[in-house]
């Protein structure tokens, strides 16, 4: 019973861990353009150091579980190269060359299962968060990237959905757990955009 | 198994739902292309003069 919960709530603290530390390397990226829209973004509170929290709170996360914590940071890093797909990065490779270096990485260390897990709860997250928040007159002025923006609304909720429910069918044990961690850290952001516009 | 139903029906309706709204928009474009020359005769008319150009519309039997 005992060695069961402090499994769960490892992965829970992994998960929470992993997320704030994505969302820091997110908003460290994107702090241009959430400043041209007027939305919230922690890199403007931490500065120049936002990237170095963001590596000591995966840090932290792989400790309690490094499996789950490292399987959906690259996740995030292979979903997030979605918006720019077509876009040369800093190692001379694409947008979707690198997303699809990532996936192949991510394959060979963690399996096929739990590298599709979490591709799809954080392609689940990216959908259901692009859905919520939709700004037309800010993402069609500044390229969309929003996926809500670029597919339609009921698209991409749809899209998550579905996701999700591919997720919990690949891999039950962990969904829980991690749709747990991410509801608590995405509350809490949500929660700060309201108190700190 | 109930899990794979519903699945299975969501991407029929994401399916469905994404083709139709493709095929309706490029129909809707067409339609208003199409109507659109009419619909400016008929306000320019009721107006007496051209909505896009406000020269005065010539009568027929000038």
């Amino acid at each position: 019973m005992w060695p069961a919960m402090y499994n769960c709530t490892a992965v829970v603290l992994a998960v929470i861990f992993c997320a704030v530390a994505v969302k820091l390397t997110d908003d460290y990226l994107d702090i241009e353009y959430d400043i041209a829209c007027h939305k919230f973004n922690l890199a403007r509170y931490f500065g120049s150091g936002t990237v170095i929290y963001a590596m000591l709170f995966l840090a932290v996360a792989a400790s309690f579980n490094a499996t789950v914590s490292l399987m959906l940071f690259m996740a995030s890093y292979a979903v997030g190269m979605f918006s720019d797909l077509n876009t040369r990065m800093p190692s001379g490779l694409l947008g979707w060359q690198e997303s699809i270096l990532v996936i192949i990485v991510s394959v060979i260390i963690y399996g096929w299962q739990l590298s599709g897990f979490s591709l799809l709860i954080i392609f689940a997250v990216q959908c259901l968060d692009d859905c919520i928040d939709l700004r037309p007159d800010c993402d069609n002025v500044s390229g969309t990237r929003n996926l809500a923006c670029r597919l339609g609304v009921v698209e991409c909720g749809l899209l998550g959905i579905i996701s999700v429910l591919a997720a919990w069918h690949i891999e039950d044990s962990l969904f829980l757990p991690v749709i747990f961690g991410i509801a608590v850290v995405y509350g809490v952001l949500f929660w700060l955009q309201e108190v700190k516009p | 198994m109930i899990l794979d139903v519903i699945l299975l029906g969501l991407i029929a309706f994401l399916f469905g739902y994404s083709v139709g709204r493709r095929f309706g928009r490029t129909q809707g474009i067409e339609e208003g292309q199409a109507s659109q020359s009419l619909f400016f005769r008929q306000q320019s008319y009721e107006q007496g003069y051209c909505v896009i150009c406000h020269e005065a519309i010539k009568q027929c039997d000038e």
